[in-house]
């Protein structure tokens, strides 16, 4: 299929115009051999449907990043059929040093169109480009958009057919000059004031005032998704579960009558009653679980990050945290994939790749799986835990806290190696443009669904088969000196913590008719998110650091967990 | 001008100066380059974290992060003693 590739440095507003040019199917697609993500659309163009693709944000053509190199790996494949167009996105407020990728391109002689985004800020920037004369000095048509209000994007559709090879510089002339030369002759700079959001930049980044302004939006993002995740179920699925779906269920049990199908589709009845938590049968709890219960913090936590991902607030909290992530021995970008992971693991994981060095990649990934609950866990641990108050809530997550930095540090100092410096550009703030910020949330959502759903169900299915051979309680007896002796609890616990590995939302669920006291559901909501990562996380780990590398990081997390769930179990008893 | 070479971390906020070359390796190069700093042009520190942590800088419209051992191998030539507050 004929492809329109999307090239430009990162934060030039690529996604918003990919965007406006794609339809409703969007698909995230990782490059072969590698966790760098991509996206992929399409639109029509000349009767003809082709492929949009989003590639990855580069500088330059000599890739300095994973990322990087993943978009000129991109750019060779592309080149191999004739009849792709080029669409180079560059920042209008920024030229000179967005021109430097152009001329790259250029060189290489493609079939290319420019376009100059963020056009609606050169004119409160004091910024005016002259685009017949930018044309002229480029060879190929030149299109002023603004991706967020989508102006001059039908401008954009209606020239595509007119790419076409540019300019080349000569061997002995050098491409810094001539952009000086292009920069002096098209563009003229005028003086202006500082806006409200350069006065916002430089408060938000200054140790003293960045710091209180970081933990203060970080608050306030995490009263946002409780608020949002709960107004979710409090208002529209609990409501919808309690009568339509409780029909539906009951319909079908009176249908199947009593038996083993009956047994794995709807489960155990609570005093005589279906109880979507406990009966574990999979129209119940196999549902009720992922859709009721974490599907709503899982949109309010994509739809809260990824406005702060789209406003360009995180580089600036991995800056100012670089100092503090540097004791673990990684520097302050890795907050990034740490906060994804508080969203799932997975995307956690796979985020890793901003780290340079395997040593980062390493403890990042380690203090991760060990100590981050991801969101599916979280929304379970504030529903079971949370019934006993806001003290056992804050030791559950302060634990974790607290294991995440001290195994960092320690990690850090008894690893050899040291960990590279933070070198980023920090992009101006800006407001997510909505279109793109929904296809994004939307997609990140969607994968939820797919990858969660179906192992739910799978989950559901295996703790009735294994409590039915009475696997679970052999393990039980066999795990009973550490569950119980180290740990302080019940060999039936073992039933959670085998499920912990296929979904440990389940596996928090499954607490619940145990009867645990609070210190017990504590340690067992810490232990449950320590011991190991969830398989779909384990499988992304694995394919990070490779077998080794997991090997030990596997080791650290059943060490750390015993003794930490062990300690916990002597505190809170004691 | 007869003010001598420092680098990078010598500057006050708010300073500007011109880079006069990179002591770090040609990755490190490579990676400035790409933001657009590079000997000859003018780079003004905006602030710094605390207790050594990144610099902050600005090479004409991009501003840019880097950690101080980073800062600590990009020389420049300071132009002018006294920062002008911007």
């Amino acid at each position: 299929m004929r492809k329109l590739l999307l090239f430009g440095n990162p934060n030039v507003g690529k996604s918003a115009l990919f965007s406006r040019l794609t339809g409703i199917t969007v698909v995230a697609a990782n490059y072969p051999g590698s966790t760098v993500e991509y996206t992929l659309g399409y639109m029509r163009y000349q009767g003809e449907r082709i492929e949009v693709v989003d590639v990855p944000g580069t500088y330059s053509l000599s890739p300095t990043s994973r990322a990087e190199e993943v978009a000129v790996e991109m750019l060779a494949e592309a080149r191999e059929q004739s009849d792709n167009i080029y669409v180079n996105i560059l920042d209008a407020t920024n030229l000179e040093r967005n021109l430097s990728l152009t001329l790259q391109l250029l060189e290489l002689g493609l079939p290319m169109i420019v376009v100059l985004n963020f056009w609606d800020e050169t004119r409160h920037t004091g910024i005016s480009i002259d685009v017949k004369k930018l044309e002229e000095s480029l060879g190929v048509p030149v299109i002023a958009t603004c991706g967020a209000s989508g102006e001059g994007v039908k401008d954009l559709v209606d020239r595509l057919s007119q790419h076409r090879p540019g300019v080349k510089l000569s061997r002995d002339q050098d491409r810094w000059e001539y952009m000086g030369m292009i920069v002096a002759r098209c563009q003229t700079l005028t003086h202006r004031h500082h806006t409200f959001a350069e006065r916002l930049e430089d408060l938000s980044i200054n140790t003293w005032s960045g710091l209180p302004l970081a933990v203060g939006i970080l608050v306030l993002a995490f009263a946002i998704i409780r608020l949002i995740g709960e107004s979710l179920i409090t208002y529209i699925l609990d409501p919808f579960f309690g009568s339509v779906w409780l029909s539906v269920v009951n319909a079908a049990g009176s249908l199947l009558g009593p038996g083993l199908l009956y047994d794995i589709l709807v489960g155990q009845l609570v005093d005589g009653e279906v109880n979507f938590l406990e009966s574990m049968g999979m129209l119940t709890t196999g549902v009720y679980v992922p859709l009721a219960m974490v599907l709503p913090y899982i949109i309010a936590f994509y739809s809260v990050l990824s406005f702060m991902e789209d406003s360009g607030y995180m580089p600036r909290l991995g800056i100012l945290m670089d100092n503090f992530m540097h004791r673990l021995g990684i520097h302050g970008l890795a907050i990034i994939p740490m906060l994804l992971g508080l969203g799932c693991n997975v995307p956690g994981a796979m985020g890793m790749r901003v780290l340079e060095t395997r040593r980062e990649r390493f403890i990042a990934a380690t203090i991760m799986a060990v100590a981050i609950p991801c969101m599916a866990q979280s929304a379970m641990i504030f529903g079971l835990v949370g019934q006993h108050g806001l003290r056992a809530l804050l030791t559950v997550f302060g634990t974790l806290f607290l294991v995440w930095f001290v195994l960092g540090v320690i990690l850090n100092r008894f690893l050899k190696g040291e960990s590279p410096e933070i070198f980023i550009e920090i992009p101006p703030y800006r407001w997510p443009y909505l279109g793109s910020l929904r296809k994004k949330i939307w997609l990140r959502i969607q994968t939820f669904v797919r990858e969660a759903v179906p192992f739910v169900l799978l989950g559901v299915l295996l703790v009735n088969i294994l409590y039915s051979l009475g696997i679970i309680e052999v393990l039980g007896r066999v795990f009973a000196p550490l569950v119980q002796g180290i740990l302080g609890l019940p060999p039936e616990a073992v039933g959670a913590l085998v499920v912990g590995f296929l979904r440990k939302d389940v596996a928090v669920g499954m607490l619940v008719p145990l009867d645990l006291t609070v210190s017990q559901m504590i340690v067992a909501a810490v232990v449950l998110t320590m011991y190991f990562p969830c398989i779909a996380t384990f499988t992304v780990l694995l394919n990070e650091l490779g077998w080794r590398d997991m090997l030990k990081s596997a080791g650290i997390m059943f060490v750390s967990t015993y003794f930490v769930g062990g300690l916990l179990n002597l505190l809170l008893s004691g | 001008m007869t003010t001598a070479a420092v680098n990078l971390t010598n500057l006050e906020n708010g300073q500007s100066a011109q880079i006069i070359e990179f002591a770090g390796g040609s990755n490190f190069q490579k990676r400035a380059e790409a933001l657009g700093l590079r000997p000859g042009v003018t780079i003004t520190r905006i602030s710094a974290q605390i207790l050594h942590g990144p610099i902050m800088v600005r090479v004409n419209q991009t501003r840019a992060a880097m950690g101080y051992g980073m800062a600590q191998k990009i020389l420049v030539l300071p132009l002018n003693e006294h920062p002008s507050k911007p």
